[in-house]
């Protein structure tokens, strides 16, 4: 059986997640989705807001998943997955809105990581909501909307109706210059960008944005670098090269994702999928999504410097071809 | 590699590490040879193409010279030398999972 995609939605306090979901729930085309909410606090509230459709599941979780509860996450889905197999319920996907303050990155890798979950979900995109009223502001005074910016595969601006975008837009790309940005209308997000395909790995083959290889944007320590190039890599080389980066960037390597002409494997591009130094098991595309070939890779992190993982990846090639 | 890529290799770990420290690359036979020197300390970093292939030395002052036969055990001895401080991330992949 084929693992269900999970979107994650994350964003800071009171930038427009539960409005999201809210919208979302009241849309067909979010039949068959389960969502789980994550409150932080003794009292949950967000949940009051969210009337879901019969066939669809809300499920709650209180505390702060990225600290205490992430064990709690995994046991979450681990029941819903279980009713599902039972036939007590039917859902295609999965949707977790995290706290407002959480770090999305040890959710992706609990999950990922779980014994019990393994083969049954697969992470299909991170979403993160900036307010386009307070976004800016936010994002120069809270590390934890920084980090959920960075972690974001797309960046959906909200409350666009009242403000002009285009700051706050500013602000995030600073921490996360590879995200496509999206807006919503009253609170409300085309279903696409919230539902992920029957293929996560061509979610991120059709957001991932690289037009050049011209490298990086520097802000705060966070830095995005992106790698474009036509030669095919190794499947050794790459294996080497992404542990080489986990061992030189140790938890400041925050995100890394892309498509690989693998050199075994020219035709069937590779999808790399990393959140900071946990990989997902590489995914494979049936062919490439269009005519352009060339290996893209992004990178963000903290202090990484323009050009210096392609200087890695060219020196482990290297050692691969001499020791051959 | 020649001395500019290996200078421009050890920059990059430097500032991911936020290392304070002089750096200079010079060829020294068929190799390259980076001198790194962090509050007086030196650590030097050599690299050689061999019959078997690419080998690293590296040596801190009073520490024995040690071989790696690849660039990830250069990059690990030298965090430990310049870096102790510093968490250390090894890669997983999850299998088939989220």
């Amino acid at each position: 059986m084929a693992p269900l995609p999970l979107t994650v939605l994350t964003g800071f306090l009171g930038s427009g997640k539960t409005t999201i979901l809210k919208h979302a729930l009241a849309d067909p085309a979010f039949a068959g989705t389960a969502v789980i909410v994550n409150e932080f606090g003794a009292v949950g509230l967000d949940h009051d807001l969210l009337e879901a459709a019969e066939e669809d599941l809300v499920a709650l979780s209180t505390g702060c998943l990225c600290c205490a509860v992430r064990g709690d996450l995994a046991l979450t889905i681990g029941n819903l997955l279980a009713r599902r197999t039972a036939g007590e319920i039917a859902f295609e996907r999965l949707v977790i809105e995290t706290s407002g303050l959480a770090d999305p990155a040890p959710i992706v890798q609990g999950l990922a990581l779980d014994s019990d979950l393994r083969g049954k979900i697969q992470l299909a995109r991170i979403v993160a909501t900036v307010d386009a009223v307070t976004g800016a502001e936010t994002l120069a005074n809270h590390p934890e909307a920084r980090k959920q910016a960075a972690f974001a595969d797309v960046l959906v601006l909200t409350k666009s109706d009242l403000v002009a975008t285009e700051p706050a837009v500013q602000a995030a790309r600073r921490f996360n210059a590879s995200a496509p940005t999206v807006t919503t209308n009253r609170g409300r997000l085309a279903p696409e960008h919230l539902l992920p395909p029957a293929t996560p790995a061509r979610v991120l083959a059709d957001t991932l944005e690289l037009a050049e290889d011209a490298e990086a944007e520097h802000t705060e320590g966070i830095a995005t670098v992106t790698l474009v190039r036509p030669e095919p890599v190794p499947a050794i080389a790459l294996t080497l090269f992404l542990e080489a980066l986990a061992e030189a960037c140790g938890p400041d390597l925050l995100r890394v994702k892309g498509l690989v002409q693998i050199a075994e494997a020219p035709d069937t591009p590779a999808v790399v999928h990393g959140v900071q130094h946990v990989f997902h098991a590489l995914d494979w595309l049936e062919a490439w999504p269009t005519d352009d070939r060339n290996t893209r890779l992004v990178f963000i992190g903290r202090r990484l410097m323009p050009g210096w993982p392609r200087l890695l990846l060219q020196q482990i090639e290297r050692e691969v071809a001499a020791a051959a | 590699m020649n001395p500019a890529e290996l200078e421009a290799l050890l920059s990059g770990l430097l500032r991911l590490w936020q290392v304070e420290a002089r750096l200079s690359v010079a060829r020294e036979g068929e190799g390259l040879r980076a001198d790194i020197t962090k509050a007086g300390a030196l650590v030097t970093v050599e690299q050689s193409v061999r019959p078997f292939g690419i080998a690293w030395h590296v040596q801190a002052e009073g520490k024995r010279r040690l071989a790696y036969p690849s660039t990830i055990g250069m990059i690990k001895h030298l965090r430990e030398v310049l870096a102790p401080e510093r968490g250390v991330a090894r890669v997983m992949f999850a299998a088939g999972g989220a």
